[in-house]
Parts: C-alpha cells; structure tokens; sequence
C-alpha cells in the first residue's frame, strides 16, 4: 500500500470512528512507515515469525498473530500465551480434521485462537457431520480443561 | 495532572426554572445572522408589568412549575444593558420579596445576561454587577477575530463593525469573570475564520467558547466539507498548542455523534415550554423564539398573559415534545444522532402547518461534518496522550460521563 493511501486511510478511519488494523505483509515495510502507522490507535496483525517495520517493536506490540498451520503455532507458543496474544490458525477443512488433536490441545492450552477455514467456499453438505463432529470433541476437551483449571485454582 | 478542559455547564443545569424578561426589542447592532426579525426601539418593558410578572411568579411558589430548587433570571433583549435601570429596579425587587416572602428561591437564584458587550464598562452597568456580583452570569458576545466578528457583527444604522468596542471590554469582563464564556455564531460567510477566531478569543483569555451553526436554512452547497476542513484545523492546533488542557471550545465533545435509542433517549432538546418569557407588553411565551420579533412566518405563539396567568392548554404541546414526536425518520434512525440540536422555535417557523411538532434538519450536513472532525480530534487527542504515557491517568481523573446537555 502506498504511504499516501495509508495516511488517508487513517484519516478516514479517524473521522469514522474506526478501529485500525493493520495487516501486516511477510516482507519489511519501509522505515517511514511507522511513523505513519503509530500516529493512530491501532491493532496489529502480524504473520508468525514477521518483524515487518523497522521502529515498531513486535515485543508487546503485537496483538494478533497469523499462523499458517498448527506446527508454525506450537513453536511460539509459550510467547504467545506469554504475551497473550490472540492467533489467527489458517488451515483447510482437511487439515483441521487430520490434526484436530493437536488444535484440541491448542484450545485446552488456554490460547486464543480463532480458526479460519480457508477453503470454506468448498464446504459440502455431506462434510457437516464431521465438522460437528470435531466441534464435539472440542467442546469436551476445552470443557475438561476449564473445569480443571477451575478446580486448581479453588484448590491453591 | 493530564486534564482535557470540559465544556462548562450552566449555572444549576437541569435544576433552575428559566425565567427571561424581554427588557427591550433595541440594539445597537443589525448583527447579520440575527434570528430577531422585529427589531425595533418602540417596545420597552414597563416597570409595571415586569413587577406584576414577578408578583405572579413568587405568588405561586408552590405551582409544580415554580417548585425548582433554582431560579435564572434571564435578561434579554435586543441588548438588556440598554434597560439597566429598569434591570437594576426588577433585581432589587426580585431580592426584597424573595426575602419578605422567605421563597424557597431565596439566595438561590442568578441573574443572567447575553450582552454584546458594548456599553459593559458603563457606570450603571458596573454598580449594578458590584452590587449583584455574587448571583450573575454574564456572557460577552465576540465572534473572534476583528474580520470575523465585524462581518457580521455591525452597528444598525452605520453598517461600521463592533470589534474595537466590544474587545476592549473583555480585560474588565474576564477580571470580573475569569470563567466567562463567549458564545459565537457561524453561518455560511464565517466558516473559512472558524479556527483563527477560537483562537483568538483563546489569546484573548477566554477559556471556554460555546460555538454553534446557526438552525435557519443558509447552508451552501459544499459548506459541510468547508466547515469539516476549520474544525480539523481547529482540533490540530488545539492539540499541538496543548490548548485542551485550560480552554474549552463546545464543538468538541466526546459524547456527540453517537446513536441514540428512540425510549431511552427520547427528551426534548430544549426546555421550550419549561422556562417562561414575558415581553413588554406581559404576554408569555414558552420561549422568547415565540415572541413575535423572533418569527420570520408564523404568527406569535402566546402562552398567556401576567394578569390571568399560564393557560395550560395553550402550554401543552411543549410539554408533549420529545425527540421521537418531532423528528422525521431519518433522525430517529440517524447513527450519529447525539448531539444534533435544534431549536423549538426555528422548527415552528419553517413548519408547514402552525405546529411544534416538525423538527427542522437544515443543520443535518453540517452536524454530521462536525461529527467527523469531532472523530479526528478525540482520536488524535487520545493518542497523543498514549504516546506520551498519560492516557490511563486522564482516563483515572476524568469527569463522569455526562451526555450533551437537553
């Protein structure tokens, strides 16, 4: 996005009364644009690993992470809580199935994470099933979790 | 500690019964804007009538309409201060029977004036503030700069601008009264000098600018976005001089350009038909906009008289308004409703039918471009305070939330 498209993006958003996102590209912006992009309240969504502008510190900064399969997530995973941040998982319907074990486990890690299914405009009627069916299993995992937590915590 | 000035709010907002005598229809000025259509030097308030209107007041104490806990006497005219004797004589009277009368009122009440300032430095005019001083609001009408003020502000007969005469009053006026405000008026000619003229009567020691469009139809093609433009430049200068934290200017508010809920939020915008006026020939009003001299099409709205007193079937309608009854759909629905205003009056002139109940939106555009800029300068103000760290302590000390007022 060119910087003058940026700037009056923000000011639209201003005006508007807008909450500001930035989505963040893989590659570095230019240094000018951090100025540009700190001179608004803001939310920044980042993909996993990127430290896109130079003067704008992804310590702490960073409040949404975009990851493009579950194992990109695991390996952060002790900022990501650390930090508190909130994650964007990308995967296919396929792939959510093959590995919804280790996204339960993800869940039950106390993580926010919003799955996004990127070939939704593929979804059949004859696929609904299982997808309840793997919400189910999620639901049981995040529920087993909380009462846990819950019971760890009256108990300390 | 980080502050943001807040708007001020009139004396006892919400718990004074207004109370405007209509002491002159004179001026010494033909301010262009003026919505006071009839002018003229011939009717000037009789002592007679203003002491019957007063006994009439005090006389019924214990009508729910006079049971507030305060009172505002209003003085208007025309120029009050053309009529101070008369004023004086009506606020020594108002004193001494409050006191004979041991009226709830007593040592509860203000005398209030919109005064353009000319003949303030005057002898009666000052002996009459040492004496009240106490219980007055005065407010000194200056537009801003010499150019913007002169543009509309001239003399009737000679068409030569104010200015000079009012400016050097405000040293005395602000000694007096360090928290006056001014209350300037744009139409369409005075947009391109609204920053410079905030902040010129900021430079001027003013602390607190109520500022408004005027609500008669004159609004331009493009005039919206001109006007967005002034106060985006307005916000940017407040922001970098670091204005907000010691002046007030009323176009700012965090709490306008918000939707608002048809039940919840559903009160008149004025107190049309709560207050009372009587002119100089002791007819009452709801308000002095429905005094003849206000109304450019419509015949006078009459409420009574001092001799026979409020005739509540007359008063009713008033009384019935709310934001729903008068708005068409477009502002019952409008997403940034809060804080558009409008004027009871201005909506009986222009309505096609003799009616209060037809809310004009000549205005619309021009709330809805103050809304914008409104945006601009609470998010740029905020984030300025973010940036160097003072945010969460402004949010710790900031007053209650308190919507625009109604």
């Amino acid at each position: 996005m060119p910087i003058e498209t940026l700037k009056k993006g923000i000011l639209f958003g201003m005006k508007q009364n807008l909450m500001i996102q930035y989505v963040f590209p893989e590659y570095a912006l230019p240094e000018e644009y951090a100025s540009v992009i700190e001179s608004i309240d803001n939310v920044k969504i980042y993909p996993m690993g990127c430290k896109p502008v130079t003067g704008i510190s992804d310590d702490g900064e960073t409040d949404v992470i975009v990851a493009n399969s579950v194992s990109e997530l695991e390996k952060d995973m002790a900022t990501i809580l650390d930090m508190k941040m909130a994650t964007v998982l990308r995967l296919h319907f396929s792939e959510m199935l093959e590995q919804k074990d280790e996204i339960a486990k993800l869940f039950a890690s106390g993580a926010r994470i919003n799955l996004c299914i990127t070939d939704v405009e593929q979804f059949t009627d004859e696929q609904i099933e299982a997808y309840r069916q793997v919400l189910n299993e999620w639901n049981t995992a995040c529920s087993t979790s909380t009462s846990k937590a819950k019971s760890h915590n009256s108990t300390s | 500690m980080t502050k943001i000035k807040d708007n001020q709010d009139a004396w006892q907002s919400g718990m004074a019964k207004n109370i405007t005598f209509i002491v002159t229809k004179d001026c010494q000025l033909a301010c262009k804007y003026c919505y006071l259509v009839g002018k003229n030097v011939k009717e000037r308030m009789p002592w007679e009538v203003a002491k019957t209107f007063v006994d009439y007041i005090l006389d019924h104490e214990n009508d729910p309409e006079f049971s507030t806990e305060s009172v505002a006497w209003d003085f208007i005219g025309g120029e009050p201060f053309l009529e101070i004797e008369l004023i004086d004589k009506i606020c020594d009277y108002i004193k001494t029977e409050l006191f004979r009368r041991n009226h709830h009122w007593f040592n509860s009440y203000r005398f209030s004036f919109s005064t353009n300032g000319i003949n303030y430095h005057e002898k009666a005019v000052q002996d009459f503030i040492q004496k009240n001083r106490e219980h007055l609001s005065i407010g000194i009408t200056i537009d801003g700069t010499e150019k913007k003020h002169d543009l509309n502000r001239v003399y009737k007969i000679t068409e030569k601008g104010s200015y000079k005469d009012v400016v050097k009053n405000i040293p005395l006026w602000l000694k007096q009264f360090p928290n006056g405000g001014t209350k300037v008026t744009i139409s369409s000619a005075d947009i391109p000098y609204i920053t410079e003229s905030v902040l010129h009567l900021y430079s001027l020691g003013i602390h607190q600018v109520n500022i408004n469009v005027v609500f008669e139809d004159v609004w331009q093609e493009g005039d919206d976005l001109k006007f967005e433009e002034q106060l985006m430049q307005l916000a940017d200068a407040i922001i970098e001089g670091g204005y907000y934290q010691d002046y007030a200017c009323s176009f700012f508010s965090e709490y306008i350009g918000k939707p608002m809920d048809p039940e919840r939020d559903n009160l008149n915008w004025c107190g049309a038909g709560k207050m009372l006026s009587v002119d100089a020939a002791g007819n009452l009003y709801p308000c002095t906009r429905f005094a003849q001299y206000s109304l450019r099409d419509k015949e006078t709205w009459i409420i009574g008289n001092i001799h026979d007193g409020i005739d509540k079937n007359k008063l009713r309608p008033f009384l019935t308004l709310d934001r729903t009854t008068q708005s068409p759909q477009k502002c019952i629905e409008c997403e940034v409703a809060s804080g558009c205003p409008w004027c009871q009056g201005e909506n009986y002139d222009v309505a096609k039918t003799h009616t209060v109940f037809e809310r004009s939106t000549a205005i619309c555009l021009m709330h809805k471009a103050r809304v914008r800029a409104n945006n601009y300068y609470w998010n740029k103000l905020y984030r300025k305070l973010e940036l160097e760290d003072l945010r969460e302590q402004y949010e710790a000390n900031k007053r209650e939330v308190k919507p625009e007022i109604c």
